[in-house]
Formats: C-alpha cells, structure tokens, sequence
C-alpha cells in the first residue's frame, strides 16, 4: 500500500510538471471561441485524464520491473 | 498482481480511451463550428481579380507549392512561409513575381502592375510609393532583392492561376494562427546589423546600394546617357524586368527569347503566324495580349502602355534588333 | 527459431522490395541535401519539392512494406498455420510495385501544375505534405492496405477469444493501417480543414498505429529470440499499446497549434503530447528486461542491434526530441523549422526503419537457411547508419536553432537571403552525415542481399564456439548493466532532452526576443551535444554488455553436460531457504563464464526467482529436464 501510495505522489508531481509547461500563459484565457468556465473545464478534466495515464504508466512499469514468476503465473491461469 | 485486479485496470485503460474520444470529438465538432467570436474564412467566398481562393488552393496544391514553402507552418523550411505573404508584399508585388518567379520584381514592374490593378478598381494605395509604404514587404523584396535572380524555378503560371494563388493567399492571410509567428520585437537596428553581417559573409549585394541596377526612376537613367539605342535598350531590359521572363540567349524562361526574333516569323495560338517586325513588337509591349504566340500563356504580361516613353519603346526595339 | 511454415518465405519479395526503395528513398535524400547547398541544382529539370515528395512517400513505402513483410514472416508462427491464398500475395506484391510505379508517373507532374482536379477530387497528386499522391494513388494503396489487412487476419485463430494480446496488437495495426488511410480522402476547401485531416493519417499513423505494430513487433521478436514468457509479454504490450493511444489520440492536437483552430488546442496538444513519451520508456524498459532473459546464446547478434536501435530512437527521436517541441510555448519557436526535421529523422527512420532492417536480417538468416552468418557487416552498416542518423539529426538541430533566430526572432527572410547563410555549415554537415549514412546503408543491403556468402559452416561455427573461453576479469564496459545503471543512462538522456527543452523554451525570454541568441544558443548547444554523446554511448555500453552475455552464454552452453561438477539438491529440506543458499554458495566460487549443474526433485521456478533477486542477471540459468522425476538446470556465471 506504502509503494501505491508514493507511485500515486509521483504521478501527482509529473502531472503538475506537465500542466505547468502546457498552459499557454501568455495568451492569458481570453481565446476567441472560448471562456473562463470552458477552461476551468479543461483544467479539470485535463489534470485527472493525465494523472490516470501518468499514473497507469508508473503502475505498469513497477509492475514490469518488479514482477515475480508467481504473479505472472496468476495471469497465466487466468486469461 | 492478481488477476481480477489486472483485469479491472485494463477494462479502465480502455474505457479512458473512450472518454477521450468523446473529449476529442467534441472538440473537433467546436473547432469547425462558427461562433459568434469566431468565423472560419472560407476560400469559396474570397476572390481576386474574379478568381475564387478554393481555386488558389486548388492551384497550390498542383504545383505541390509546400514541398519547398511552408504554409501555416507546415512544409519543406526550404523557402518563405506563404501564409502571412500577402500582407507583407500585397497584390501588385505578387502579380509582379509570380509572372517570372525566377526573377525578383523591380519597383517599376510593381509599379506596372499595380496601375492594372487601379485601372480595374481594386482598392489599393493610388501610387507606388504609398502602396510600397502599406506594404513593407514588398518595399524591402523591392529594394534589396528588385531585378535579381530568384531561387525558384520559373513555373509558367498562367494568369489565371497568378490571380487564383492571391486569392488563396488573401484566404490563408485571414486565418487566425493564434499568435504563431511570434511577433518581432528586436529593435530595427540590432536586426539591420545581423543582416549586414549576413549578406556581408554570403557576398550578397542588395539592388538599392548595387550600382549597376537602379531601383528607381527609368527616365533619367535613358536622358543622361550618350549610349547607342541598343545599349540604352538593353539597360531598359533589365530595369523593366523585361529579361525575367525574356531571355537574350535564346532559352525560353517565361516568354519566348528576344535572340533572332526580329524579322522571324512567330506562330501564334491562333494557327496563324505573324512577321515579326518593328510594328509586331511595339504591340507586343504596348498590347502584350493581343497576339499570343503558340506554346504560351495569355494575359501573364502586362501591359507597358503609359509607363514607358516612345523612345523607350524605340530603344527596346532596337535592342531586340540587336539580338540575332 | 527456424522456419516453421513454407509461407513464411512469401516475405522474402517484400524485403528484397524494401531494401530496393529504401535505397531510393535515401537518394532522394542525399539529393535533397545537396540542393540544399546548391539551390539551382536541376532547378526547372527536377525541383526541390517533386525530390521532396519521393523523399517522404518512399519513406513511408518502404517502412510499410517491411512491416508486411514482417508480419508476414511472423504471421505463420503467430497463428499456427500458413498464409492464404498464396495467389494474394503476390497480388499485394505486384499492388506495391504498381502503386511505386504509378507515383513515379504522377508526382512530377507538380512540375507543371498538374494535379488532374475533378471538381474538388485531385485525382493525379495533391501537393501535400507526406500525402502527395492523388487519388488513384489513394484507391490503390487502400486496396493494398485492406488485402494486408485480410491476409493478416486470417492467419489468426477464428474465435477471436483463443487470441492474446499479440494478437490484437496486429489486428488493430493492419485494420488501423487501413482505416486511418481513409481520412486522405476526405475533399476539404479549406487549409484548416485539410491539415486537420492530414495530421490523421500522418499522427494516426506514426504516433498511434505504426507504434502499436512497432510495439507488438518488437515483443514477439524478443520473445522468440530470449525465450521471454508469453504473458510478461503480453502485459508490456498491452500497457505499451494503451498508453500508446491515452497520450496519442488527444495527442495529435499538438498540430493544431496555429493551423487556424481555436487556441484550447494549445492546451490539450500540450498536456497529452507531453505524456506520448511514456510509452515509449516503457517500451525500451521492456527491451532491457528481456534481453536478460535469454539463457542460451542467440543466432543473429546483429538482428539484435537494430531491434535495440529501434527501441532506443523511438525513446530519443519520438520521445526526446519529441518532448522538447511539443507544448505550445516551445512550439511557437520550434514550428516551421529544421528543428522538427531532427526530430523527424529519428524517430521515422530511427524507430520504424531500424526495426524492420532488423527483422529483415533475422527473416533473411531463416528463409534462406543459414545457422550462423558473420556479422561484421551488418554491425559495421548499423553503426554507420547509427552515425549518419545522429549526425544528420545534429544538423537539423543546429542550422533549427540558427534558424529560430535568423527567422522568429529578427524576422528576417528566406528572400533576403539571409537565413540560407545562417545555416550554411548545419548545410555542409548535413551533407557530410546523409553520406555516411547511405555508406552505411550500402553495406546494409550488400550484405543482406548476399547473406548466404557470409554463412558460417556448422565445423566452423563450433571452432569458433570452442575459442571462447572465460575470461578472467571483465571491462567495464562490457560489464552486465544493472537496472539502476539503465535507470540512470535513460534519465541522463531525458536530462539533456530537458535542457533541450528549456533551450527552446528560452526562446521566449525578453533578453532573447529583443535579439540576443546567447542563452538559447549555449543551452541548445549542451543539450543537443550531449543529448547524441550519451545516446552514443549508451548503446555502445548496452550493446557491447550485450555482447559479453552473449559470449558467456557461448562459453557455458560449450560445456558438455558430463563436463559440469553437479550440486544435488534431493537430499535437501525443499523450504528455509536451504536450496537456495546451497546454490548461491556454489555460484560464489565461480568465474565468469563457469558453470554447474544442479539436480532437484522439484520444479525450481522459485529458486531461479530468489537468485534472481540476490544476483540480478548476471547468472545464466538453463533448463535441461523438467521432471517428473527429476529437474536439472546448468546454471552460469555471466558478466
């Protein structure tokens, strides 16, 4: 549980990372087409969608270095 | 890991990518939608000289134009982004050179063109200098580059697609690249200076500081020279971009060669032939649409009634007599 | 692995094909670059943008028809029976070289505008970016995809429950090749319109479909060559697929930065192009692992370096070099220049094309019957190819960054000519690395195209086999990586990626806006110099550790069976661990590349996962019986 927990606050700091270099500040949120409610939307949803991929990528990969012969026998038996 | 658990995050990962699809549809559906704020351009609805924009794009895309350019960004980085090119250079400097693109356009030959384009009520600055003013693109390809060869290999295109490209480019100019290319804020001189060392370390010599090709004024340069009419001619030649499109050499580039033309007999698209006289080319320069001579494009030259003088017109002609 | 179904060979036109236009393609290249230097070269004969239009589509012709080949080759093995009708094939085959031959008709006619528009259909050719081709070329390819896509399909079990995730990986790459093709077809009137659809197929394809059948090709070679198991593999590819499509297909609007939609693309590009990355670190992490999973030595080496090349490029081209360019505020700078060219090269050749010259050389080595052939060729042509890769990239990256500023920053013109002498020397290098690069590739395809000349008689095989002999001690760099140590190459390479990164980004400062280059210049200048010495330098670290596992795998599987002093086991309580320390105390005494056997009455999966624990993979562990009455392993020291 300790380690789902740390895997969980790297995929939160890698997410905040990417938010940070992918918000387009200069640009303010004055988009033509758009407004402050549709972009606190996109903030929204955006952050959550990316810390699931974020985290579904940590969560593999731990998986995949720190697999066992028994817990990929499970899989075996199972699928 | 166990089974179940595995499971259950992959029935997640692929319920995610359904979502996102969703996410990604609705995006694209806003995107092509018009709002209030935001109105796409369409190419049917914008036109040049008759010719609508979807034709320029049509016409871009034969000549496979972004394979060398780019546009909106995307291409070959291997010659000038063309979306932003008609506000830089405008109507009259794009005529001008897409007639011969292996040729820089002088001023004289913009100036040629734009007085077509007021003759035929387009809405543009009423004489040379305030159009070079509007548009400082075509005042800067004007002075450093007028009379010089160009990189790009001369495409014959037919007047009907020079006019369909601005209407395309009018087109790609209204749309909104939302900030792309970032503005230039560098101080003019700090941007002078870097162009300096560069033309410097390529051997580049700008046309407004070469002595030999004047950007300016064809009358006095013909008043104060005592040269023979075939050499003033030949000057002229070269001044009225005549040889962008004309070569002396024989070689056809846009128009056919002044070598042994004179005296010639010159088919024409008509199936006729016409005797290439005096009379024939003072039409030719004068009227160039009047006999179009077979294997090329009508209405790509323009017309240099009024810009040039009578004893310009004898000068050239003597020149091409010159060119056996 | 050998040949197992006659079909298989049906591969074999499809590589000889690839190798044909693949060599093509690079001349365009070299063309390209040297028009690139001298602008007037063929002008008005052969110009820059119908040399282009060859240049991207045989590209992607030639990757495509590995791919077929490929899947072909490994598509018997895959579903257990051969391909049918074989009559197709050749149909395909004849398709390919129809459609080659027609866009060889059809593309220079830009030259003279001519582009055969029906109404808003261009039938002849397109004028678009890596799309050129027109509409007959369209119809033809899609015929080609959808018979590649049945004839992949049927090889596969019929009840669609029996498939695994190898399977699907395919199944979604041929039917996903087909149908993301569709959207070329789509008549637009407007650019906006057209680049959204164009970036399709071009993003759908590279970022999403290609990479799923890159993905899934690369788990069935490992595992077929390093006896990977089945369900490990099974889990990276479908972590790897999945993660592959979360971040690509939100991905793809890092094109619709400033293509005329709206700017909440900016974000959303941004965002999900930042994580495309990630699967491509899975990708490579999973190559690691499985490289260490072989306990016999494999046949074909070199096969090998173009699958790790492969594996490596698409972390570095696609998701490096990727990385730096992709979020709004670095694209501003980085769109429309060289910059996305380096990216470009790397990660289409670097992922795509290394990985089916590497399977061509494993295919070829099978269909024409060879056990062991020499490889030095084929290593000397991929490092040279590895070289000339890195170096063009090099180039593209540094006359980009001279271009950034010459052109976004002082605004100065291609017309004015100014920017073509700012990039002169990345003009000059570009041309030195594309001929090393077509060096390389010479040599790649002499020797594969004469392969049986190099094969090593099986008498010869075993002299060379018994001249190994353990070494004492072992270089460093040839010492087996761990997994931290391979943490800490792929985390220096994403650092110098960031600097990369941050070099772009720092296009945006005041100080660099108002004209001066320093900064961008020195950190752009760090990143990408170190970002190719360290990519350089891990693989020859990884691929020479490699090397040495090999030979020491060699080395143990010379020892006779009768040879090895045996540890026996039955006598001992099978738990407390006792077993297992046994075995390691035994290993503790050994040099590298010595070996014993251990003789068990119980399966000793679990103790194989307990050294495996203690020892890393620095032990070899082959299985020579298995049960009922006895398991007996030879287990080996290794570097």
């Amino acid at each position: 549980m300790k380690s789902k927990r740390q895997t969980l606050i790297i995929a939160v700091l890698l997410t905040i990372f990417f938010m940070v270099v992918s918000t387009p500040w200069e640009f303010g949120l004055s988009y033509f087409g758009d407004s402050t409610v549709a972009w606190v939307l996109y903030y929204i949803i955006g952050f959550i969608i990316s810390l699931y991929v974020t985290y579904a990528f940590l969560r593999a990969l731990i998986m995949l270095v720190n697999h066992t012969c028994e817990q990929f026998k499970e899989i075996n038996n199972g699928l | 890991m166990d089974f179940e658990k595995e499971k259950k995050a992959r029935k997640l990962a692929i319920w995610v990518i359904g979502i996102m699809t969703g996410i990604w549809i609705i995006l694209s559906v806003f995107s092509f939608t018009d709002t209030k704020e935001r109105v796409r351009p369409r190419t049917e609805n914008i036109h040049f000289n008759g010719v609508s924009a979807l034709k320029g794009k049509q016409v871009f895309q034969a000549y496979n134009c972004m394979d060398c350019h780019t546009i909106v960004g995307n291409g070959a980085y291997f010659a000038p982004d063309l979306t932003k090119i008609y506000e830089q250079a405008g109507p009259a400097w794009l005529k001008a050179y897409l007639g011969s693109p292996g040729t820089y356009p002088t001023k004289t030959i913009v100036d040629i063109q734009l007085k077509q384009l007021l003759s035929k009520g387009e809405d543009l600055p009423k004489d040379i200098d305030a159009y070079l003013e509007k548009y400082s693109g075509a005042h800067d390809r004007v002075e450093h580059r007028g009379g010089v060869d160009a990189l790009m290999p001369n495409l014959q295109f037919s007047a009907e697609e020079i006019d369909a490209l601005i209407a395309y480019f009018i087109y790609t100019g209204k749309i909104n690249t939302a900030g792309w290319p970032p503005k230039v804020i560098a101080d003019k001189s700090v941007i002078e200076d870097q162009a300096r060392k560069l033309e410097e370390a390529s051997g580049i010599i700008r046309t407004s500081s070469a002595s030999s090709a004047p950007s300016s004024g064809v009358e006095n340069n013909t008043a104060q020279t005592t040269e023979s009419p075939a050499a003033i001619g030949a000057n002229l030649a070269k001044q009225l971009a005549c040889t962008a499109c004309h070569s002396a050499d024989g070689s056809a580039v846009v128009g056919p060669s002044f070598k042994g033309l004179f005296g010639s007999s010159v088919p024409l698209t008509t199936g006729n032939s016409v005797n290439a006289d005096e009379e024939y080319l003072r039409r030719s320069i004068l009227q160039p649409n009047a006999d179009i001579v077979k294997d090329y494009q009508q209405g790509v030259m323009p017309s240099f009634e009024g810009s040039v003088s009578e004893e310009q017109v004898n000068a050239l002609i003597e020149y091409i007599k010159s060119l056996k | 692995m050998e040949i197992k179904y006659p079909t298989q060979r049906l591969a074999y036109p499809f590589f000889v094909s690839m190798l044909i236009l693949f060599i093509i393609q690079i001349s365009f290249g070299l063309l390209l670059a040297l028009m690139q230097m001298d602008p007037n070269l063929l002008k008005g004969v052969f110009n820059f943008n119908t040399a282009r239009a060859f240049h991207l589509n045989l590209a992607i012709v030639w990757i495509v028809t590995g791919f077929i080949g490929t899947i072909l080759f490994i598509g018997p093995i895959l579903g257990q029976r051969d391909v049918k009708p074989v009559w197709l094939v050749h149909v395909l085959l004849v398709a390919l070289w129809v459609v080659v031959g027609w866009s060889i008709v059809t593309l220079p006619l830009a030259q003279k505008g001519i582009a055969g528009w029906i109404g808003n259909v261009p039938w002849l050719q397109q004028g678009m970016e890596f799309l050129e081709g027109g509409r007959i070329t369209h119809i033809l390819l899609f015929i080609g995809f959808s018979i590649f896509a049945y004839l992949t399909l049927v090889m596969f079990p019929k009840k669609v429950k029996r498939w695994n995730e190898l399977h699907w990986g395919l199944a979604i790459g041929v039917v996903g090749l087909m149908s993301v093709w569709l959207f070329t077809m789509i008549p637009t009137k407007e650019l906006d319109l057209q680049e959204y659809f164009r970036w399709y197929v071009v993003h759908y394809w590279v970022e999403a479909v290609w990479e799923i059948i890159h993905i899934t090709l690369i788990g069935f070679i490992l595992a077929k060559f390093f006896g990977a198991d089945d369900k490990e593999v099974g889990f990276a590819v479908f972590w790897g697929i999945s993660l592959v499509v979360l971040s690509g297909l939100i991905g793809n609007s890092h094109h619709y930065f400033w293509i005329g939609t709206p700017t909440f693309w900016q974000f959303w590009g941004s965002l999900f192009s930042a994580l495309e990355p990630l699967p491509l670190i899975f990708c490579i992490w999973h190559v690691y692992l499985d490289e260490k999973h072989g306990v016999t030595p494999i046949k074909n080496r070199a096969a090998f370096y173009f699958i790790f090349g492969s594996a490596l490029f698409e972390s570095v081209g696609a998701g490096v070099l990727g990385f730096t360019m992709t979020m709004a505020y670095a694209n501003l700078w980085e769109h429309g220049t060289w910059l996305t060219a380096a990216h470009g090269h790397m990660a289409l050749f670097g992922a795509f094309g290394l990985l089916v010259l590497g399977a061509a050389y494993e295919a070829a080595r099978q269909i024409k019957g060879i056990n062991r052939f020499k490889e030095g060729l084929a290593k000397l042509s991929f490092w040279l190819l590895f070289i000339g890769l890195m170096g063009i990239v090099g180039s593209f990256a540094f006359g980009g960054t001279k271009q950034i500023y010459v052109y976004r920053i002082l605004g100065l013109d291609w017309w004015g000519h100014h920017i073509r002498p700012a990039m002169s020397s990345a003009r000059v290098l570009l041309g030195i690395f594309a001929s090393i690069f077509i060096l390389g590739a010479i040599v790649l395809i002499y020797d594969l195209l004469t392969l049986k000349d190099r094969e090593i008689s099986e008498s010869n095989q075993k002299l060379i086999n018994q001249k190994l002999t353990s070494p004492k001690s072992i270089n460093k760099w040839y010492k087996s990586m761990s997994q931290f140590e391979f943490g800490v190459w792929l985390g220096g390479i994403w650092l110098f990626g960031l600097i990369v990164t941050a070099g772009v980004f720092s296009f945006n400062l005041h100080s660099v806006r108002v004209g001066d280059p320093t900064i961008p210049y020195l950190i752009m200048g760090i990143g990408y110099v170190g970002l190719i010495i360290i990519t350089l330098l891990f693989a020859y670290r990884f691929l020479m550790a490699f090397e040495q596992r090999q030979d020491l795998l060699q080395v143990i599987q010379n020892f006779s069976n009768g040879q090895l002093e045996t540890l026996d086991l039955k006598q001992q309580p099978p738990k407390g661990g006792i077993r297992e320390q046994l075995i390691l105390d035994r290993f503790n005494q050994l040099g590298y590349g010595q070996a014993f056997m251990v003789v068990s009455d119980i399966e000793m999966g679990c103790q194989h996962h307990t050294l495996h624990k203690i020892l890393g993979t620095s032990f070899a562990w082959e299985v020579l019986e298995t049960g009922p009455e006895q398991w007996r392993v030879k287990v080996g020291k290794l570097n």
